[in-house]
């Protein structure tokens, strides 16, 4: 039989083909014979027809200050990364941390057939990291109110003092052991009886919060890993090394608070890792969309570019931040923290680490685009906060240049 | 591998021509496939063209004949010839005595000199599909796919300037244009008594361009580019018929074309949402009507010469939207000759045997001051055992448009693969 082999010089082909269009000689495209081009549609490559600029200065700043205000403490809220809690006093700035157990009834055929089970105790267990000072205790008190963390009140009970170093625990592990009765008995009861709720049709959580807070202590205490809430119990008049339930923290946060008297922050563009103390640029945006006004069609302008220019304060330092654009002056810690979260798209947030007095540029095209498009507000603020690194705990900083915005708007 | 009762030199049986045609059928068909399937591979790929394109609606008119013609200028029309196939001249399909198919490729360069800079750029185009078959006493009919028209740049401009602020951007602008004109035809054509050749097809044409414009201001780095684009599509028929009158060692051909007239959509498109998007907009779209006349004369058996004019009426051209530059007219000429050493030798060598071509064209672009011309060599290397044809061929040409001191250089590196086979044949063996 025979074959014909006239496919193969095609392939052969094919093979050249995809060679040469590989090759370092051959361009993907060229700047050449714009003047064909514009002979169709004249202005079409002509390019400084299709952009215009807008350069802010200084006079479109209104003010500049930070946030939060003498007394809010609603800030400085940090969910612990990692497990991490972090808690210690240092000038003017104090931490203390929180976690919070939320107990489910265990209804399980171990609790189910014996009824007449006691309590023993209730453990709550911390893992301590590897740098905790040599001399330090550690206060706790039950508060289910998270907003007492840096101040606990007569309503919140004191429970007991723990101090790593004078117990024999191993594995760098300490406990709560002195509970009041009243507490454990209530936990031990939430851990043991079904609590249905008729009208949600389920199960109700009681939810015990501690606060955890150093009181002889210079240094920044860390713990680590996720505490547990353990309840053993008596069965048959025998101790039971069994738990019925060992519940993980549902909560681990740690809270900052600042105690300012003579200087007041609020007043300037501070940043405070500890305390989310966020510095705010408010600006008068009216220019800016002014910028687009005379075109013949400016809903069709479109940012291209919108860049702002950030100077670091101090030279030899470096700085990570987290930058935001808002039309709005968010004066509640939670509402910012779920916007430098990135919980509205139409303004996202970044991060840009600043090294020293130099200038860095950060993009905000796609917020600037999205207002322009949607509500050109006439007033915008930008704020700035130091980005999420238990590394820089202590990290201060006062901003002494104005950030500025340069954009370039497209006109089709 | 066992043979064939044919190649045992053997009396065929009609059982044996039963199932030779069959195998030989299989095997043409076999080949038909995989030559679809890479022609439609080759069909998605890129086309390097001119900027001149822009000027054209519908994309800059590409040669889209058969290799053979090809090699000749594309000057085909007045030739009778099977190998040549319908792209030409659809009477041609009346004196096929065999199933013939034919593919072409071309490599395409393109040099753009403008002043100090230049550019080179490059794309693999293939240009025609073709298959055709004789059904006697009814005539022939063929199909064919074609690229008639192709409408590809990319085109870029940059710059950077410093702001008041001392903030530098970096400007630019890319257009980027992939599209043109291919259509698919089905034909029949047959003699005419002995007078004449005559052919009629059906054509389908798909005319579709996607253009994307990126405008971009980047600072340091930093930006989101404007994509806008616009697509254009339009479906259209148009018949196409063609007539041969060989006197002798003279062939006279006439072929022409008429497109009706069609609806065409242009969709919009553009990231800015506040200013609407207008969604397909139709349009009328009337495509010109085009007219060839080729006359070809065998000198011997060894020389043959052909040449063709044709002229596309792009003066009855309409748009209601606007599509490329104001046209005209185009008339283009095409002339060559080809040359056998020793064709009817019975034991020949190879050399004497292939086929020496060349040929040039001339073809006034549609906007007047814009035209287009080339020159070509070319070989036929026949295929010993299978009855085919590979053609390699050479062209280059220039491409201007004097009133705006434009000019391009091209060369096209044409492979084209041609073959038939009869699908029955008359043994002779009477029962």
């Amino acid at each position: 039989m025979r074959k014909s082999k006239w496919y193969c010089p095609l392939a052969a082909g094919i093979s050249l083909g995809v060679l040469f269009s590989c090759s370092k000689f051959i361009d993907d495209s060229t700047d050449l014979g714009g003047n064909v081009i514009e002979d169709i549609y004249p202005d079409k490559v002509t390019l400084n027809k299709h952009f215009r600029e807008y350069v802010m200065d200084s006079s479109a700043l209104v003010s500049a200050s930070s946030l939060p205000a003498p007394g809010d403490r609603m800030f400085g809220v940090h969910a612990a990364t990692g497990s991490k809690m972090v808690m210690g006093i240092k000038d003017d700035e104090r931490a203390a941390g929180y976690v919070q157990f939320v107990c489910t009834p265990d209804t399980g055929s171990t609790r189910r057939n014996a009824p007449n089970d006691t309590l023993k105790e209730v453990i709550i267990r911390f893992v301590r990291d590897t740098n905790f000072p040599s001399v330090c205790r550690i206060a706790a008190w039950y508060s289910n109110d998270r907003s007492h963390a840096l101040n606990p009140t007569s309503s919140d009970v004191a429970l007991d003092t723990m101090s790593f170093l004078d117990t024999a625990h191993s594995n760098l592990k300490d406990s709560i052991f002195h509970l009041p009765d009243s507490l454990t008995a209530m936990i031990f009861k939430a851990c043991t009886t079904s609590n249905r709720d008729s009208a949600r049709a389920h199960y109700v959580r009681d939810t015990f919060g501690f606060i955890l807070s150093v009181i002889s202590c210079d240094s920044l205490v860390r713990l680590n890993g996720n505490p547990q809430m353990a309840i053993r119990f008596r069965r048959g008049g025998t101790d039971s090394t069994d738990k019925y339930v060992t519940y993980g923290s549902l909560n681990v946060s740690y809270y900052y608070g600042e105690d300012i008297t003579a200087d007041s922050l609020d007043t300037i563009p501070a940043l405070r890792y500890a305390s989310k103390r966020t510095a705010v640029f408010h600006y008068d945006a009216v220019k800016l969309w002014e910028t687009t006004s005379d075109m013949a069609d400016p809903r069709r302008a479109l940012f291209v570019s919108a860049i702002f220019s950030l100077q670091g304060p101090k030279a030899g330092d470096t700085l990570n931040v987290r930058y935001l654009l808002w039309h709005k002056l968010e004066s509640d810690g939670t509402v910012l923290d779920s916007l430098f979260a990135g919980k509205n798209p139409q303004s996202p947030p970044g991060t840009v680490t600043i090294q020293g007095a130099a200038r860095t540029l950060v993009n905000l095209c796609p917020t600037l685009r999205w207002y322009e498009q949607n509500d050109p507000s006439p007033v915008l603020y930008l704020y700035l906060r130091f980005n999420e690194d238990i590394n820089q705990v202590w990290k201060k900083a006062r901003w002494n240049t104005v950030p500025l915005l340069t954009a370039m708007i497209s006109v089709p | 591998m066992e043979k064939s009762p044919l190649e045992h030199g053997a009396a065929p049986h009609r059982d044996d021509i039963g199932s030779l045609i069959s195998l030989e059928t299989t095997m043409l068909l076999k080949e038909f496939d995989r030559t679809l399937i890479i022609a439609a591979l080759l069909y998605s790929a890129p086309y390097a063209q001119s900027i001149l394109s822009v000027q054209c609606p519908g994309g800059q008119p590409v040669a889209h004949s058969a290799g053979p013609s090809l090699a000749i200028g594309g000057a085909g029309t007045g030739v009778q010839n099977d190998l040549f196939g319908m792209a030409d001249n659809v009477a041609n399909l009346g004196g096929m005595n065999r199933a013939v198919f034919s593919a072409v490729a071309s490599f395409d360069f393109l040099s753009i000199n403008q002043g100090r800079k230049s550019s080179l750029l490059f794309a693999l185009s293939p240009r025609i599909f073709s298959f055709a078959f004789p059904i006697n006493p009814v005539g022939s009919f063929g199909f064919s796919f074609d690229k008639r028209n192709t409408m590809n740049y990319r085109f870029v401009r940059d710059s950077m300037r410093t702001l008041s602020n001392g903030i530098s951007v970096a400007e630019s602008l890319g257009v980027a244009v992939v599209g043109g004109m291919s259509s698919w035809q089905a034909g029949w054509g047959r003699t005419v008594g002995s007078v004449a050749l005559v052919g009629i097809s059906y054509e389908r044409i798909y005319l579709s361009s996607d253009e994307i414009t990126q405008y971009s201001a980047t600072i340091d780095n930093q930006g989101q580019p404007r994509p806008d684009s616009i697509s254009c599509i339009f479906r259209g028929n148009a018949v196409r018929g063609g007539i041969l009158v060989p006197l002798h060692k003279l062939t006279f051909g006439m072929a022409g074309e008429y497109v009706f007239k069609g609806k065409a959509s242009r969709i919009l498109g553009s990231i800015d949402t506040a200013g609407g998007r207008p969604g397909p907009q139709e349009f009328s779209l009337y495509l010109p009507p085009s007219l060839s006349l080729g006359i070809s004369y065998a000198f011997s058996p060894e020389w043959m010469a052909a040449a063709s004019g044709s002229i596309t009426l792009w003066q009855d051209y309409y748009s209601q939207e606007k599509l490329g530059g104001n046209v005209d007219n185009a008339l283009s000429f095409a002339g060559g000759a080809q040359f056998i050493p020793a064709p009817h030798l019975l034991v020949p060598r190879y050399w004497e045997i292939m086929q020496y071509r060349a040929g040039f064209r001339y073809s006034q672009l549609p906007i007047v001051t814009a035209s287009e011309f080339a020159f070509g060599l070319s070989v036929g290397l026949p295929l010993l055992r299978g009855g085919g044809l590979v053609d390699l061929i050479a062209e280059y040409g220039k491409r201007s448009d004097s009133r705006l001191g434009y000019s391009d250089n091209f060369l096209q590196l044409f492979v084209g693969i041609n073959g038939g086979r009869k699908w029955s044949q008359n043994t002779g063996i009477r029962y």
